[in-house]
């Protein structure tokens, strides 16, 4: 009884952090943080329902410039450290998992050009985004990569500067339920995306 | 980037014991820099003559219920450096991790399966006398053999032999040319 007390506490903590970072923009339902998100918003920020911005030594941040377009896509996870700068415009699909410490922009100094990113994305740990990339539905940005060009859909980006090889698939055995999350909770989770 | 070593003053060894209070054990003389996030419940044991250089960025140091980390001695760990340990990280003696590496036991996610489920985890060693350089990353299975030197930002997934020099993503193997170290 009071552990699922507790646990509802922490989610309306969630809840209400993201409320207060996200207050002056575009807020759909569903939204926790876990912790700080610093946000420099010039122009069109967008976060959309059950997105989940986790917390962690570093804040993430997020940086529009005037006439920017920053559009995350719904139930997102983007963990600590993520740093997004955003000149163009820069487009989240739905289902995206932003590790620690990727870094994402649209513009180098010279060329500006957005950044387009699909559903189901996962993007792995310290990964860097140039501008002008776009990455289709169900890739995977390997942890360490600089993604310089396009990744098709369904393909592995790995390497600095990444090269697509295809996805490998592991047998399903292989799968465990998180930490922490009992099956309810999984389920639970599961279904709401 | 080194901090002399001096001797721990009391005060100095009481503040870093306050840090890594939570920690299942801590050894002798360690010296703790900025900020230290211990997270969670799992096991953690830190070695003696350990130093926790967190001057420009917090370490953090997460270890599942079902996890342990163990540090060995005369450790130096930099700046930003994040080890998460969801089933056993083990960083042997006189090792060296530079700034913002990330040690982690577990993918968290399996490419095109269903994203609440985990994979297995797969313990991480670091054996003895190894530098590791500043922005690696350290994914699941990935024994580090003794004497390694570890340039900056590669990212190991596979067993590295004793005595050789890491370098590239992914990382890519030669024997170890003579007991130079690298700038971090």
């Amino acid at each position: 009884m009071l552990s699922a007390l507790k646990k509802r506490a922490v989610l309306l903590t969630r809840i209400a952090r993201a409320s207060v970072l996200f207050r002056r923009w575009t807020m759909k339902d569903r939204i926790i943080a876990d912790g700080y998100v610093r946000i420099v918003n010039h122009g069109t920020l967008s976060v959309d329902r059950l997105s989940d911005f986790r917390g962690g030594s570093i804040p993430s941040e997020f940086i529009v410039h005037p006439g920017g377009q920053l559009i995350f896509g719904e139930s997102s996870t983007i963990n600590y450290g993520v740093s997004i700068d955003c000149k163009n415009r820069v487009t989240f699909g739905k289902r995206c998992m932003l590790s620690k410490m990727v870094r994402i922009r649209d513009n180098d100094g010279a060329t500006v050009a957005p950044v387009t990113i699909g559903d189901d994305v996962w993007i792995a740990h310290g990964a860097l985004i140039e501008p002008g990339v776009t990455i289709g539905d169900g890739a995977v940005i390997s942890a360490g990569s600089v993604v310089i060009q396009d990744v098709p859909a369904r393909m592995m980006a790995i390497g600095n500067p990444a090269r697509n090889v295809p996805l490998a698939v592991r047998p399903k055995h292989e799968l465990e339920r998180a930490p922490g999350l009992s099956k309810q909770e999984t389920d639970s989770l599961r279904s709401k995306a | 980037m080194t901090i002399d070593q001096g001797t721990v003053s009391p005060f100095h060894e009481l503040a870093a014991r306050l840090k890594l209070r939570r920690c299942t054990s801590v050894g002798q003389a360690i010296r703790v820099f900025g900020k230290v996030d211990v997270v969670d419940r799992g096991i953690r044991r830190i070695g003696d003559r350990v130093t926790l250089d967190a001057s420009t960025c917090p370490i953090e140091i997460k270890a599942e219920p079902e996890g342990e980390i163990v540090v060995g001695d005369d450790v130096y760990i930099e700046s930003g450096v994040s080890v998460w340990a969801y089933s056993r990280i083990v960083i042997g003696s006189r090792v060296r991790i530079g700034a913002y590496c990330q040690l982690v036991d577990n993918h968290f996610h399996m490419p095109g399966e269903d994203r609440f489920m985990f994979p297995k985890s797969k313990p991480v060693t670091v054996e003895d006398d190894v530098v590791i350089g500043a922005h690696c990353i350290l994914l699941p299975g990935a024994p580090i053999g003794q004497g390694c030197i570890v340039h900056p930002r590669a990212v190991i997934t596979r067993r590295i032999p004793p005595n050789s020099e890491v370098r590239g993503v992914p990382a890519t193997v030669t024997p170890r040319a003579k007991p130079a170290v690298p700038s971090c």
